[in-house]
């Protein structure tokens, strides 16, 4: 558990804060940024986990600010540093951002948010949607119409059922459901992959009535990993359709609202939705994907008067299909100055805040091939203590109506059992890079 | 903001009008400036308190909770005037609202003054009977708030039995709070223990879905306080609890796995019985592992628990654990550590290629690491020494000067653990001399290797005497010292005429210049054994030494056994036992049980662990002592006595205290 909780600002001062149980002094807090300058000083590497006299420090950053907890025992560090991103999460969902100013200008909301998200240094809810109801950013209006005698938290607070409220009515009733697949990749100059993996995320908008029952099919290739051992090690491929092989997901991982133990018996997906946006599911494949856009790049350096790279590009995936808003960051030496660019499509740009040259081509059809030409300048004098320093080949791309993975929805069944309206359930697939796609340069 | 920085004089009119104040709109905005500057630490608010306690008399929420954040937060600079507000207090404590009610208690509850306690004592029993769940579960906190601020009170033992009944609550959340409330007061006082029947874990378990998330967490810990009697039991609760592994949130993940991997001590055949026992915690690990920096940190530190405490549970492979350029410093740290931990000799190839690349791509500290954890693989793994050293000159040879630098340091082990093997790098590493020479760490290395291969190192006798100069010089190192003061001798003994000049002038400086106690005694100790028989000083100081081992971190057994039960926890990121870290901890160890299996020794703990190596050739050793002790040093000699402490060969103490800060510097990182 935490004993209080901090927001500082970039240099440690304290913006707001919240003591929990009164037994650490607030003052603790002072040495926060002396002890983050001492552990950089000495060993160069800053963990989220620090220690000073007793008090551990556990922080998050975002925005130039630290979201700070201390505690002086042998707290949940899981659980802490979870709480304070999701903190940050239920603040950013307030205030659009956070940042210095929104907590300057918001103290008394973030009080009471304080407030109802611990108790004691534990955790209570985290939910947003929860909060909402009953932490108003405009609390005036929300008093002028409730009389005080009859304000109550929300039911959720305390229900088995914490994300959703009851009562709640649309004129129409629509969800959509969005397949979401990152695909992350590493890749050897030469082609090889290195490691690869699909991140899938299955996202919902619901826009329903009362509390529904939605129950979720997915294509029988789809095999939760429980199953999996039996039929061996069969890898799903990108290219789809070739003689339906399995696709084997690990780390499903499903939010609150799905009936975990349900799922465990017979594998149904089925719950009663938050309302609005949620993410109702992730996965991960941990399969050999073949590069969807392969980059080959080959660089001759000219020491001391130029450098020049040959780009080709190649779309590795089905004709049909259309990527969108490829992206391809190339890093070239930190000196290199006055580009030259040639290319068949897209458009080159030198970047030189980044020391990289980004090529976007707009729209890449399946299969299609391209390939630019560049040159740059180095100085004549080189720096005789360069690094050599080699990130990879960044690529961020996205292709729609097709997930590399093969899963599909077979159906998505609303049931209201007590409203029994008509509801139109939507759904989208689309593939896209991840956080990581890249392809090392050749040394 | 306009409503910065503004005077107690000029708020207090506007936080008193009354009639005039439709809806209390002037001192709504008055209390939110006296927030704002209480926020903003201008100490002038505090001269308020009397309007504000007159204002939490007002029927209006949001005014209440401003009143009451500003009691909470100046009631100890002011008992006195704070405790007029506890009339209004006792007063919202009979609201209709809900809200209102836990509100007033939780507040009361905060503040730290006796009569506050009191009133908590005297109330909050009665609120545990609520009939809205809100508040019982906010008088459920309060209670433990009032126990743990005076536990020998009067009250205490009522009110810890009020916490009990809440077990049997009708509302999950409120059963969720009592447990994490009783869980902490027992964890905290040796005086009471928390025991959980069969019955009410079984209740716990299947209550489980029905929380809210953070409410499961405090479930699972309190499964924990239960120890299964049979292994039926063990197993019937580890099928309730494996569906928790597939939460979205990180705590309840965290905790599943804890409590699962906890009741795994007691359920035997668990492979039969739970076939995808083991995987299932493998794919939870993964899951975290794809979550935010600092929860990624937090498993990785565990990782390296687990893999040495359950290696026959847990089996990662290397992939998870490549290094990203985006990765924070402190996550490649880990990621090698784990990946050093994970080397085998089928992978090993895999793993040094993933630290090679680390250490052009990099930042100094990642490949510093790296480079040093390429030199602590080859003296893990004998298969892998060739391709280390490969790698490690390669990147010496032609990459930065710290490249160098951290090379030289790890291919002293490498030398060491494998004598004779690499004699064909000391060439090349001689080469480097002038790119590592800044560092002194590397430097000391360096000398070493002038002491312990004089015929290969050219020009040793001129490199030791200019080092001479400048390592009694001023405030250097004690371990540069004394390696240099066994080389010189080590060299003397090889070459007598080359070093003819060279030891007679360092025994001067080491023994007149103020150095550490420790240098001057092994000058003095050298002097009087060449002066005595420099035949047995050769078999003294270049004796043949007990080869190395070198172990991965070795935390022991017993600590292991306490930190996977408090997986998650703090002492797991530090790795350290949590006695060491924490004052009031309570040991915690697996209780004893029919059930409880034993464990395997796991002497093995890395299947790929070195060969056991030649045993220490202790007749040698024992030669030494009595050889030692058979020619007592005459205190007549004039020198300071010195102590014959050491148990270790007299070779390169220096460079063993390296070895040392290594292994302490990794467990802190």
């Amino acid at each position: 558990m935490a004993s209080a909780v901090f927001f500082l600002d970039q240099k440690g001062k304290p913006l707001l804060s919240r003591n929990y149980r009164g037994d650490i002094p607030m003052s603790a807090v002072e040495k926060f940024p002396l002890l983050l300058m001492e552990v950089e000083d000495e060993t160069a590497v800053v963990p989220p986990c620090l220690s000073h006299e007793g008090v551990n420090y556990l922080y998050i950053t975002h925005n130039n600010l630290y979201l700070l907890a201390l505690t002086k025992r042998n707290s949940n560090a899981m659980e802490i540093l979870l709480f304070l991103h999701r903190l940050k999460d239920v603040l950013i969902e307030y205030f659009k951002e956070l940042a210095e100013e929104s907590i300057r200008d918001n103290f008394v909301v973030i009080y009471e948010l304080l407030d109802e998200m611990m108790d004691y240094g534990y955790p209570q809810i985290t939910e947003t949607k929860i909060l909402k109801e009953y932490i108003t950013q405009h609390s005036r209006i929300f008093e002028l119409v409730v009389p005080q005698a009859q304000a109550r938290p929300p039911v959720a607070v305390t229900n088995a059922v914490s994300w959703r409220s009851e009562g709640i009515t649309y004129r129409k009733n629509e969800a959509f459901l969005d397949v979401v697949e990152s695909v992350n990749m590493l890749c050897s100059p030469t082609g090889q992959v290195l490691r690869s993996e699909i991140l899938g995320s299955v996202q919902m908008k619901c826009y329903l009535s009362g509390m529904p029952e939605l129950r979720l099919g997915l294509n029988d290739r789809v095999i939760f990993d429980h199953q999996a051992n039996t039929t061996g090690k069969q890898m799903a491929t990108g290219s789809g359709k070739s003689g339906g092989r399995a696709i084997e997901m690990e780390d499903v991982k499903f939010h609150q609202c799905v009936r975990l133990s349900r799922f465990e018996s017979d594998r149904t997906i089925s719950f009663i939705p938050p309302d609005g946006e949620f993410e109702l599911m992730s996965y991960r494949l941990n399969t050999n994907v073949k590069p969807l856009i392969w980059v080959d790049c080959k660089v001759t350096k000219h020491a001391t008067s130029r450098i020049e790279i040959l780009v080709k590009v190649k779309g590795q995936f089905k004709k049909r299909s259309t990527a969108n808003n490829v992206e391809i960051t190339i890093p070239v030496p930190d000196d290199a100055d006055s580009p030259k660019f040639k290319t068949t499509t897209g458009t080159v740009k030198w970047r030189p805040e980044k020391s990289s040259i980004v090529w976007k081509i707009r729209q890449f059809g399946g299969g299609r091939e391209f390939a630019m030409r560049a040159e740059l300048g180095l100085p004549a004098v080189q720096a005789s203590d360069a690094t050599e320093s080699k990130p990879p080949i960044q690529v961020t791309f996205n292709i729609p109506y097709f997930t590399t993975s093969g899963i599909q929805v077979r159906y998505l069944k609303i049931i209201e059992p007590k409203l029994q309206y008509q509801s139109y359930p939507w759904v989208r697939y689309i593939t896209k890079s991840g956080d990581d796609y890249a392809i090392r340069m050749s040394s | 903001m306009s409503d910065r920085a503004a005077s107690a004089a000029e708020l207090r009119a506007d936080l008193a009008v009354d009639k005039k104040d439709k809806n209390h709109k002037t001192k709504r905005a008055a209390l939110r400036k006296v927030i704002v500057n209480m926020t903003i630490n201008n100490t002038d608010m505090i001269n308020l308190f009397n309007e504000i306690v007159r204002c939490m008399a007002v029927d209006d929420l949001e005014i209440k909770k401003m009143c009451f954040l500003y009691l909470e937060t100046y009631a100890k600079s002011r008992p006195v005037l704070a405790s007029n507000a506890l009339d209004i207090l006792e007063n919202d404590f009979d609201s209709s609202s809900p809200l209102v009610r836990a509100l007033a208690l939780r507040t009361v509850s905060s503040v730290p003054l006796k009569p506050f306690a009191e009133l908590t004592c005297k109330r909050s029993l009665a609120m545990l009977k609520d009939q809205d769940a809100y508040v019982r579960k906010t008088a459920v906190f309060a209670v433990a708030k009032a126990w743990s601020a005076d536990p020998k009170g009067p009250m205490s033992n009522e009110l810890l039995k009020s916490l009990n009944h809440m077990l049997v609550d009708q509302n999950p959340s409120v059963v969720a709070a009592a447990v994490a409330a009783l869980n902490e007061l027992t964890s905290h006082h040796k005086s009471i223990v928390l025991t959980i029947d069969e019955f009410t874990v079984f209740q716990f378990a299947k209550i489980l879905p029905d929380c809210n998330e953070w409410s499961q967490v405090y479930l699972l810990n309190a499964i924990m306080e239960y120890v299964p009697q049979s292994s039926i039991k063990a197993i019937r609760l580890i099928k309730m609890i494996m569906p928790r592994l597939k939460h979205a949130n990180a705590a309840v993940i965290t905790a599943a796995m804890r409590t699962l991997l906890f009741l795994s001590n007691y359920a035997a055949d668990l492979e039969t019985e739970v076939p995808r026992f083991g995987e299932s915690i493998d794919q939870a690990i993964l899951l975290l592992l794809a979550k935010p920096a600092e929860i990624q940190y937090v498993m990785l530190r565990n990782c390296i628990m687990l893999l040495q405490h359950r290696p026959d549970l847990v089996h990662l492979d290397t992939s998870p654990f490549v290094i990203k350029s985006a990765d924070p410093v402190y996550i490649k740290i880990s990621k090698i550590e784990v990946l050093l931990l994970l080397s085998s000799p089928k992978n090993y190839s895999d793993v040094i290629f993933e630290l090679e690349t680390c250490i052009g791509q990099e930042d100094e500290t990642t490949s510093r690491r790296a480079i040093k954890t390429i030199g602590r693989l080859a003296t893990t793994i004998p298969e892998a020494a060739d391709s280390c050293v490969r790698v490690i000159m390669r990147n010496s040879m032609k990459g930065t000067d710290y490249n160098a630098q951290e090379g030289i340091v790890a291919m002293l082990q490498i030398l060491r653990r494998y004598p004779d093997k690499f004699i064909h790098v000391v060439d090349d590493i001689v080469s480097l001399k002038d790119t590592i020479w800044s560092d002194v760490k590397a430097r000391t290395v360096f000398i070493w290797l002038c002491g312990q291969y004089p015929s290969i190192v050219q020009d040793a006798p001129a490199i030791l005497s200019e080092e001479c100069k400048s390592a009694f010089a001023s405030a250097s190192s004690s371990d540069l010292q004394l390696t240099l003061l066994t080389a010189a001798i080590k060299l003397f003994l090889a070459y007598p005429v080359r070093a003819k000049m060279l030891v007679p002038r360092i025994f001067e400086i080491a023994t007149t210049v103020d150095t550490s106690p420790d240098v001057r005694d092994r000058a003095f100790m050298y002097w009087r054994l060449l002066s005595a028989d420099a035949g047995k000083t050769r078999d003294i100081v270049t004796t043949h030494l007990p080869a190395i081992t070198c172990e991965n971190i070795v935390i022991d057994e017993a600590c292991l056994e306490e930190l996977e039960l408090r997986l998650g926890h703090l002492s797991t990121v530090y790795l350290k036992p949590a006695a060491s870290l924490f004052r009031i901890a309570k040991p915690m160890k697996l209780e004893q049980s029919p059930a409880l299996l034993p464990r395997l020794k796991t002497t093995n703990l890395r299947k790929n662990a070195p060969p056991p190596t030649p045993t220490r050739p202790q007749n040698q050793m024992s030669r030494q002592h009595s050889m030692m002790f058979a020619h007592p040093p005459r205190p007549s000699l004039g020198g300071p006595t010195t102590s014959f402490g050491h148990n270790q060969p007299m070779d390169s103490p220096a460079l063993e205290s390296l070895n040392e800060f290594e292994n302490d510097k990794l467990i802190d990182i």
